[in-house]
Order: C-alpha cells, then sequence, then structure tokens
C-alpha cells in the first residue's frame, strides 16, 4: 500500500498575499515531512481562478521548489490540465521532463482535462474538444520523448518537426496517471495504460466494480514499447489521525466540510454546458454522508481515513481488499486546521498505521 | 469563507404562501423549454442573493422560458424566468429574480396556488432554422435573446436544477423550492446571445448592474413537464441553507 499527499493550496478569504505565501510555506513543510516519515508521493494539483479552493496555478515551480526540499519522495504533477488552450503538450512535455531531470527520476505525470467551467471558460477551452485533446496528449507526449525528431498533424495540436528537449531520466518515461472521477474514465484510463489517480470520492462497492473492470483491461493490454503500463490505482482521501475518536471525528469533519463547501463555489461545466463530453449525472454529486455514528461524525464521509490510528487501519485494510494500490490524503483545507495539528496528525499515522499497512516504511515518528 | 449573499429579501417582491398553496403536482404539461446560461458579474449576483445561498464562481445568470401546449384544463402560455444558478448548501440551484407570464388567468392560478409572482407581458418564443428568438415586451422590450445554431444532442445532456424564489408567510420571507420533473424527448443545443436585457425590470428595480457577459450554453427541448408541490422551504438568513425546514413545519 503506498501512501501520499494531496497539496490543493486552499486559502481562505481574504487571499492576501501573506496568506497566500503561508499556504504555499505550509505545503512545502508537509512535504518535506511526508517525506522524511516514508509516504510514497507528493502530489500538486493544477487549478486556474478557483477562488479559496486551490492557488496552485504554476505547481511546476513548486515542484522544483520540493524536488529540492525532498530526497526520496515522488513528486506527482497532478494533474496537468491537457487542453491546448491552456497547456501547449510540448511545454507539457518539457517541464515533466525536467522535473524527472532534476529529481533525480522522481516524476509522477498526472494528466486530465479539467471539470469546471470556471477554468475551461476562463481559458475559453471548448468541453466539446477536451476529452479528444487530453487523450492526443496521452497518446503523443511518450512519442516526444521517444523519438529523435517528432512532428505531428492531429485534430487538437500539430507540430511541425523538432527535437522535443530535454528526455526525462526514468525510462521508457515518467509513470503516467489519469484523474479519475466520472464513471468511464477508469476505462479511457486502462486502454491506454494509465494509472488511475482517484480525484473524488465514492462508495466501496461502486468503486469494486470499477477496478474489477479496469484490471480486466489492464491486463489484457499491450503496449509499445516506448509506453510504460502503469496499472495502478491510487484514491484520495481526508487524512485525520487522533487518539480520541470523537476529537478525531470532530476535526476531520470539519475538515472534510470545509473542503467541500469550498469545491461547492466552482462552476462545474456539466452544471452549464450542454454537452456529451460532460455527462450530466443527474446532478451534481457531493460527498456521500456518514448516516450513522455521533453528531461529530457528520460531515465525514464515508471510507473517509479519520479516526483512531485503529479505526484509519480497518478503513484503509476495506479499501485494500477492493484492489486499491495507494491512498493519496488531503490534510487540510484553507488551514482550517492548525499547521501543528495537522502534523500531529501525519506524524501518528506514520508511527501507527502505516507501518501496519506496507512494508518498509521508514517511520520517523515525532520528526 | 466563501462568499454567501448578502440580499435581503424584500417582501414586494416575495409570493404569497398560504394553507392554500398546492400540496398535489400539476399533470404532465407539453412544452418546449428554452434555457440561456450566461456568465454574470459575481458581485451583482452576491449582491441579489440572500446569506443562506452563495454564488459561484463566476456568477451565472440563467434565463428560461416555457410555451405550454393547450390542454383541457389551460390554453397554451409562455413564462419567462431569470435567475441566478447558485447553491443551496452543497446542492446546486438556480434563484428566481423576475417572471414574465402572457396569459393573466395563468399568472392569477400561479400566484395563488404556488405563490409564484409574475408580471403580464407579452412573450414572443420563435423557433426558426439556424436560431430561436426570445422577445419579452412589457410595454417596452425587456429581453431579447437567442439560441444561436440549434443542432441536436442527446436529451440526457441537459440539466434542469431545481429553483428557489421568494415567498413571505406572516410577513416572514422564506425562500421556496420550485421544483419540476421534466421528460426530455427531444434535445437541441446552441450559443446563446442576450442582446437586450433590462436589468431594473427582472430583479424589480433592485439593480440596474446585472447583465449577460460571456455566454456558456443553451438548449431547446421538447418536454413533458410537472409542477411539482412545494416541499421544503429556507430560511433566507442563515448561512450554507443551514435552516431548511418542510412546509407543514412552517404553514400547517
Amino acid at each position: 500500500m503506498k501512501f501520499g499527499l494531496f497539496l490543493e493550496l486552499s486559502v481562505s478569504r481574504p487571499a492576501t498575499p501573506e496568506a497566500e505565501q503561508r499556504a504555499f510555506r505550509h505545503s512545502v513543510e508537509d512535504a518535506v515531512l511526508a517525506d522524511k516519515l516514508g509516504f510514497d508521493h507528493v502530489w500538486v494539483v493544477e487549478h486556474h481562478f478557483l477562488a479559496e479552493y486551490s492557488h496552485s496555478g504554476a505547481p511546476e515551480v513548486l515542484l522544483g521548489a520540493l524536488a529540492s526540499a525532498t530526497e526520496r519522495i515522488r513528486l506527482g504533477h497532478g494533474v496537468v490540465v491537457c487542453v491546448p488552450e491552456i497547456n501547449h503538450p510540448v511545454r507539457v512535455a518539457e517541464r515533466i521532463a525536467v522535473l524527472d531531470i532534476i529529481s533525480s527520476g522522481r516524476a509522477d505525470f498526472g494528466t486530465g482535462r479539467s471539470s469546471t467551467w470556471t477554468e475551461l471558460g476562463g481559458f475559453y477551452g471548448d468541453p466539446d474538444r477536451t476529452k479528444q485533446s487530453w487523450s492526443e496528449y496521452v497518446e503523443t507526449i511518450p512519442r516526444m520523448w521517444a523519438s529523435p525528431l517528432f512532428s505531428h498533424q492531429g485534430v487538437t495540436f500539430s507540430v511541425p518537426e523538432r527535437q522535443i528537449l530535454p528526455r526525462p531520466v526514468q525510462q521508457p518515461h515518467p509513470p503516467m496517471w489519469v484523474a479519475v472521477s466520472s464513471p468511464g474514465t477508469e476505462i479511457d484510463a486502462a486502454e491506454r495504460g494509465l494509472g488511475w489517480l482517484g480525484v473524488n470520492f465514492s462508495g466501496y462497492d461502486a468503486l469494486a466494480v470499477r477496478i474489477e473492470k479496469y484490471r480486466e483491461i489492464m491486463d489484457g493490454l499491450e503496449l509499445d514499447s516506448f509506453r510504460h503500463k502503469n496499472n495502478t490505482v491510487h484514491t484520495v482521501n481526508f487524512l485525520y489521525c487522533h487518539e480520541d475518536a470523537d476529537y478525531a471525528a470532530e476535526r476531520g469533519g470539519k475538515l472534510a466540510t470545509e473542503f467541500q463547501y469550498l469545491a461547492d463555489q466552482n462552476l462545474h461545466t456539466r452544471e452549464v454546458v450542454v454537452t456529451p463530453s460532460y455527462p450530466t449525472l443527474g446532478g451534481i454529486p457531493t460527498i456521500a454522508q456518514r448516516d450513522a455514528g455521533s453528531e461529530k461524525a457528520k460531515g465525514v464521509p464515508e471510507g473517509a481515513c479519520v479516526g483512531t490510528p485503529d479505526q484509519i487501519v480497518e478503513t484503509i485494510e476495506r479499501w485494500q481488499s477492493i484492489g486499491v494500490d495507494g491512498i493519496n490524503f488531503i490534510i487540510n483545507s484553507a488551514e482550517v486546521l492548525a499547521a501543528d495539528e495537522v502534523r500531529r496528525s501525519i506524524n501518528l499515522f506514520a508511527e501507527k498505521v502505516a507501518p501496519r499497512l506496507k512494508s518498509g516504511v521508514v517511520t520517523m515518528a515525532g520528526a | 469563507m466563501p462568499l454567501d449573499g448578502v440580499s435581503q429579501i424584500e417582501l414586494s417582491l416575495a409570493g404569497p404562501l398560504s394553507p392554500r398553496t398546492s400540496r398535489r403536482p400539476t399533470p404532465q404539461m407539453p412544452a418546449t423549454v428554452l434555457q440561456l446560461a450566461t456568465e454574470a458579474p459575481i458581485e451583482v449576483c452576491r449582491s441579489l442573493l440572500p446569506p443562506a445561498l452563495h454564488p459561484l464562481n463566476p456568477g451565472v445568470l440563467v434565463i428560461m422560458a416555457y410555451e405550454v401546449a393547450a390542454t383541457a384544463g389551460h390554453g397554451s402560455f409562455r413564462t419567462v424566468e431569470v435567475g441566478l444558478q447558485c447553491r443551496a448548501g452543497a446542492r446546486a440551484r438556480r434563484y428566481v429574480l423576475g417572471a414574465a407570464v402572457d396569459d393573466p388567468e395563468v399568472a392569477a392560478d400561479l400566484e395563488d396556488r404556488w405563490g409564484y409572482l409574475s408580471t403580464v407581458a407579452d412573450i414572443k418564443l420563435e423557433r426558426r432554422y439556424e436560431r430561436i428568438d426570445l422577445t419579452v415586451d412589457a410595454g417596452h422590450t425587456v429581453l431579447r435573446a437567442s439560441l444561436l445554431g440549434p443542432e441536436p444532442v442527446t436529451p440526457s445532456a441537459v440539466l434542469y436544477v431545481a429553483g428557489l424564489r421568494p415567498l413571505v408567510f406572516q410577513d416572514q420571507p422564506w425562500i421556496a423550492q420550485f421544483e419540476r420533473s421534466f421528460e426530455i424527448s427531444r434535445a437541441d443545443r446552441g450559443r446563446p446571445v442576450v442582446s437586450e436585457f433590462d436589468s431594473q425590470w427582472w430583479t424589480g428595480g433592485q439593480t440596474a448592474g446585472l447583465s449577460a457577459t460571456e455566454p456558456i450554453s443553451g438548449s431547446f427541448t421538447r418536454v413533458d413537464v410537472t409542477l411539482n408541490p412545494t416541499r421544503f422551504l429556507i430560511a433566507p438568513g442563515v448561512s450554507r441553507a443551514a435552516d431548511t425546514r418542510p412546509l407543514a413545519d412552517v404553514v400547517g
């Protein structure tokens, strides 16, 4: 079982320069701590215009800083918005390669297409074409790294014959992932040999069926020699670990509620744009709330890693039993929890949870 | 903290809520529905929403026009609503700011049985090959908008979110959920254009600043629509729609 952090860089209003600087500083400190404690991944999201929810408009810069500040943790650029109006694919290939070089082969490459109109509309992106552009990016970028000379006449972008430089350290290329939220994206992932990077919350049963389908396609997939198959399922979760169950539920519930409330400010493409490319799903999904337990547990989603070490072990074992290989944690939201409190939670997790679920974890409790 | 609305509901702009408020759905009514969504200035949206609701980023203006076919119970009529897409807690909703109906009897019935406040106006919804035009005239043109380049799309691509509107009961304002069920048999989509929009008229004189800025998307559908009973009321002054009650708890 692998564990990682998702750094969202959320900043509460009013987002003063000092508040933004503090959020970035705390994120670097959290990543350094996670590196020392044996976490496997730190992912930095890419979002634009999402006030409060995420001020992470240039993750490649922060990842450069993390490459320098950490020693062994893998660095996830996740996810790069694969839409030409936002990121040209050649620039994406260059950025991932540089990150891989300066981190000595620790880069992970997350891909996606943006789910909000706030972002797509802000760049005048075409919602009808994002699935197509994403597919074209994930097919061609490995070829950019593998070919001495690259050219492409495509549907969503074209490039005349050029050398795409530099090349990544990892061969044939850094592990590639796709953000999976809507049902069906896991099929797109499996058909292209991409890792499943879960970015929203799902119940156990629904996820188990989807993972089974993903594995079935992956197992039968054969890729060109310049492509790396990443048959891996990582989900996202909240983390709040404390020895007192009620206290953990209260604090973890606060974290989950705040995160959801900030997310709800964003305008989802499927809410307002009439396009088959973003199915309506019959409504806007929200985090499934626990319907049982104490009043303090309200706001804590089902399957959340919130509770005592024993409770979290039990929760993760259940995720593991349905085929999840790793979990990336949201550890704070708009600093609704104090930085020290977050670190106590991470330390306790590393000391009393992780060693029971994985081998080889380097625990440095109290770091 | 996310941006809550800051508007205090003016009772003169709120519809009547009474024990006569319908507790039964209407029969299904065949209709065509034009929905146009554009961006709108977020601070203006915030100024028009009560504290229980919060605006989206960016603000979203939604225009909905219904042309309801004649049935045994009534003749054909047209209605147009202007509202803001928003959140009530975590839920997507559309807060109706103003409405027009072209049949005085229907307008009176909607007000009496549903607490639905509207102004009688001349409404034209005209379908052409390359566009669908909507005009509302209330002594002067208060809305002129179009859906350009309609093209067929799967009906499941169209989403209608539940409406909210202000009501008053015993001098206290409430926000009522105004639910409609749609069975969509055909859908077209296109690009929305709003060429004339009288902000003062549609907002009951609250602001001249509401405008359609960037186009987002539009649809034109053939539906069977049912107007469902009002089930829930939201206390407008409580953030995040945290004080939401069943209708019976308030009205009895």
